[in-house]
């Protein structure tokens, strides 16, 4: 099936199986290895992007309905400011032990912050709700949960 | 490989199903899970898929003074952020899963899925929800409670699409919720058990509740309902009387042992908790 959308602002195209999972596209069709894959079955977040603005499983996203879409990946969100300052916000929280769940992790946390209407009035529980589909072995999420709240004060203005 | 159709309209899509050899694909969440996308709904292995995401007129939400009319295709979040949906429902879904796929799950889906575990059931069953089926042949409505006909087995044949649930307006002045599973996120569930009953000048005038993830499809017994509706709440104070409705409950309930839970457990539970919702209500 032939499939045209937007990824990281760049138009493709490309042929392919309706079902593939958007995960198979990204890693092993186009390259893009950011995005990873934990349990392949919607239970722990690695795989995250953001389609059309909302945050999804890629393991459980087929192609298919990636026709006509805009698709975000953390390697087009580091490009832009607020990813920058996300990313920097996490490190200084220290937020990111082995590494595996952080792309994931930081578009969950990307789509607390973009969805909320006043960033200062975003609540732990919150943000804790934002990542609950994203598993991290290591660092226990207290300190991604911290990295938020430096977002907020390091980015004046970009949110 | 599959065909892929992805109509904007839902005429086009029973047009497509009514060629038969075709399986409808929602948000995919129950779909994709597993080495390889499997139709719960669709026998064998289809030559075509539906994808019913680009429809809007599935994705509607409208109400009346009497009942909120819900599109099949409209998602959990979109659900769980509109404020005329029933605040029971709204409640079930944020206990499903996760935000990632939250967004993509369908109310349609969970519905059509039909498993014990599905959390909106309990809700649907409670508020005596209508399902609307279409085909190229027309519209049929269902009660929920028959068109759920078994763990993953519905009135649903290969020619037909859900395309909205009718949820009748009910107040109630005490309602009650509870799902038992494993972790906060992406639990499915052992139990749970959803209650509504309206008090007025201290009479129950209306007492429902309903059981997931206990049985073959959810619990729901009007009999046991009538025994209760029109008591004094007073009634309740006596333990014995809380006792004699758990015993007709303890009837009608049998869980099974499986991964996630065991038939004791969840027997146990059941009745524990409803129980509790009962001695919430002595105390009014
Ligand atoms: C990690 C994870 C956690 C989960 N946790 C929960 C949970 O806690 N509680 C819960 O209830 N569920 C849970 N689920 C299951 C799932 O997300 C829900 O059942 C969801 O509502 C299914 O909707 P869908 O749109 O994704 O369905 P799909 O996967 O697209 O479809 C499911 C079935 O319904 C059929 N179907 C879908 N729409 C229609 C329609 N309009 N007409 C006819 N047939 C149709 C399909 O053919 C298919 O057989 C979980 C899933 C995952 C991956
Ligand atoms: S790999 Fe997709 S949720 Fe785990
Ligand atoms: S940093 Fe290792 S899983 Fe999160």
């Amino acid at each position: 099936m032939k499939i045209d959308f937007t990824l990281n602002g760049q138009a493709r195209s490309l042929n392919v199986d309706p079902l593939q999972p958007l995960l198979t596209t990204l890693r092993d069709v186009i390259g893009l290895k950011a995005t990873k894959e934990g349990c392949g079955e919607g239970e722990c977040g690695a795989c995250s992007a953001i389609v059309n603005g909302k945050l999804v499983n890629t393991c459980l996203f087929p192609i298919a309905q990636v026709d006509g879409a805009q698709v975000l990946t953390l390697e087009g969100l580091r490009e832009t400011p607020r990813g920058r300052c996300l990313i920097d916000a996490l490190l200084t929280a220290k937020g990111v032990q082995c590494g595996f769940c952080t792309p994931g992790m930081v578009l969950a946390l990307y789509q607390v912050l973009v969805n909320s209407p006043d960033v200062t009035q975003i609540t732990e529980h919150e943000i804790r709700v934002g990542i609950s589909g994203n598993l991290c072995r290591c660092t226990g999420y207290g300190m991604i949960v911290d990295a938020v709240n430096i977002a907020i004060e390091q980015g004046e203005g970009l949110w | 490989m599959v065909i892929a159709y992805r109509p904007e309209t839902t005429a086009q899509a029973v047009e497509y199903l009514a060629r038969g050899d075709v399986a409808i694909f929602a948000g995919g969440t129950d779909i994709m899970v597993g080495d390889k996308p499997v139709c719960r709904s669709f026998k064998g292995e289809p030559s075509a898929m539906l994808f019913i995401d680009a429809i809007d007129e599935l994705k509607t939400l409208s109400d009346n003074s009497k009942t909120i009319t819900v599109g099949a295709g409209l998602s959990l979040t979109e659900l769980e952020n509109d404020h005329r949906v029933p605040k029971l429902l709204r409640d079930s879904i944020l206990q499903v899963a996760a935000p990632g796929v939250r967004n993509c799950a369908t109310m349609g889906g969970n519905v059509c899925n039909a498993s014990p575990a599905a959390d909106t059931l309990p809700i649907l069953y409670l508020l005596d929800t209508q399902v609307v089926v279409s085909s190229v042949n027309g519209k049929i409505t269902f009660p929920i409670e028959q068109f759920i006909k078994g763990p993953g087995i519905t009135q649903l044949t290969s020619s037909d699409l859900l395309t909205q649930l009718v949820i009748p307006k009910t107040e109630f002045s005490h309602t009650f919720y509870r799902k038992v599973g494993t972790r906060c996120a992406n639990a499915l569930t052992k139990v749970s058990i959803v209650g509504a009953a309206n008090i007025q000048n201290g009479l129950l005038s209306d007492w429902r509740v309903a059981f997931g993830a206990v049985g073959p499809t959810v619990v729901r017994d009007q009999q046991i309902e009538s025994l209760l509706i029109g008591k004094p709440v007073a009634w309740l104070k006596q333990h014995h009387n809380i006792q004699s409705i758990i015993e007709a409950y303890k009837a009608k309930i049998s869980p099974l042992s499986d991964q996630r839970s065991t038939a004791t457990y969840r027997l146990r539970t059941s009745l524990k908790l409803l129980e509790k919702w009962l001695t919430e209500l002595s105390d009014g």
